[in-house]
């Protein structure tokens, strides 16, 4: 069926227009506008599950964007592993979701909260998009649009411990993704390519003929992902966003957003570095 | 020696590198946001500059298919990637700007020190 050829891309594209429209609900129906979003976080729920039967009994399968091959193109991957997280990411979104419609009336004046629809939906298609793409430069897109719609869906409370925190939730995140984008240089200087397939073909090779910049490329990513994800010394900027946050965000944050860069710093140690970098004998 | 002759070539990726540590440590040691902010654009911009000098070609020429098929021509890639991390950039930076005149009214200043202080008085 060709629908389900292009499910990959319908999951992360539903919640976009629910994005879009949101405010536009909430100005026009106050009362039912959380419970018409939520349809939208439903109906990706049901595609992902779709997505999961669907690899499950016929096996991975990629999707191309605009039908662009691989070398060029944008290269979206539906494997057990990625659709599961998908499912994972998706379904627990909606239940912080289903919660969040009433909490939010307590918590957030009632000007932004159209607005608050809005950036949630961004942060679940971004993290959605995450858990699929195939691509390094896209990953970086899409960790620009999770860092700053984590950020906003914290400082949107407009409380003086949220915006400090957020402050420096963005000024912490913004380092990591620097330090990704100059991994990312780096593997591509030495390979001339960003997808993931590609690239790990590519650095079998190049491991060899120039290891610093292959071994530069993978502590710049964990030094990157390790700021966004939290890990040990790298921290610092977790306790205060959290605490300080609305309820959802909250829940969002701890839930979903540093676990979604675990997840993509595990998908790029194993399926872009090449086996022999990861085995200490080499 | 080698190392020598390899930085004099590849002076381009040198500074790229010189800008990125400077701009790292300007954002997480100074005090003052706004400056951040310009310590972030500049680590942004440094990361941009090496990304753009990697497809560059010596005696290439523009990639616009012509009459004799044996030119060099210069990557085009890099540049057009970079176009999209610098309208990145453009939007964190808008973002934490607008974020600094909310804490301005919040707070009174932009020096997180000063903050610091301020949140430990309550």
């Amino acid at each position: 069926m060709a629908l389900a050829e292009q499910l990959p891309v319908l999951i992360v594209i539903t919640p976009l227009i629910g994005a879009f429209l949101a405010p536009l609900l909430y100005r026009r129906y106050r009362k039912t506008s959380g419970y018409l979003v939520l349809l939208f976080l439903l109906l990706s729920v049901v595609m992902a599950v779709f997505l999961l039967i669907k690899v499950l009994r016929e096996g991975p399968f990629s999707y191309q964007m605009g039908n662009w091959p691989p070398p060029w193109g944008i290269e979206y991957v539906a494997d057990p592993l990625r659709v599961y997280m998908l499912l994972v990411v998706v379904a627990i979104s909606l239940w912080i979701f289903l919660f969040a419609i009433k909490d939010l009336e307590h918590e957030l004046r009632r000007e932004v909260i159209g607005w608050y629809y809005t950036l949630y939906l961004l942060l679940v298609a971004s993290m959605a998009a995450m858990t699929m793409t195939n691509d390094l430069f896209n990953l970086f897109v899409l960790m620009e649009i999770c860092a700053i719609t984590s950020c906003a869906i914290i400082t949107v409370k407009e409380d003086r411990e949220c915006l400090e925190a957020g402050f420096k939730y963005l000024i912490l995140s913004a380092m990591g993704t620097g330090c990704f984008l100059l991994g990312v240089a780096l593997l591509y200087m030495v390979t001339g390519h960003l997808n993931f397939g590609f690239l790990q073909q590519e650095l079998a090779v190049a491991v060899i003929d120039y290891p610093l910049n292959v071994f530069t490329a993978a502590a710049l990513f964990i030094v990157a992902f390790g700021t966004k994800a939290a890990l040990f010394p790298l921290h610092v900027w977790l306790p205060d966003a959290h605490a300080s946050a609305p309820t959802p965000s909250s829940a969002m944050l701890s839930g979903l957003v540093i676990k979604i860069y675990a997840f993509s710093l595990f998908i790029i140690l194993y399926r872009v570095f090449p086996r022999s970098l990861l085995t200490p004998c080499l | 020696m080698e190392i020598l002759s390899g930085l004099i070539h590849n002076y381009y990726y040198f500074v790229a590198i010189i800008l990125f540590v400077i701009g790292t440590h300007t954002m997480l040691t100074h005090a003052n946001m706004i400056k951040k902010v310009i310590a972030m654009n500049i680590m942004d911009t440094s990361v941009f500059l090496l990304f753009v000098a990697i497809g560059y070609v010596q005696g290439g020429r523009p990639p616009i298919i012509g009459g004799d098929s044996e030119a060099l021509y210069i990557n085009p890639l890099p540049g057009a990637l970079i176009l999209t991390g610098i309208v990145v950039a453009v939007s964190v930076t808008a973002y934490a700007l607008s974020l600094i005149v909310k804490i301005h009214r919040a707070y009174g200043t932009v020096d997180c020190d000063e903050i610091c202080e301020l949140r430990s008085d309550e």
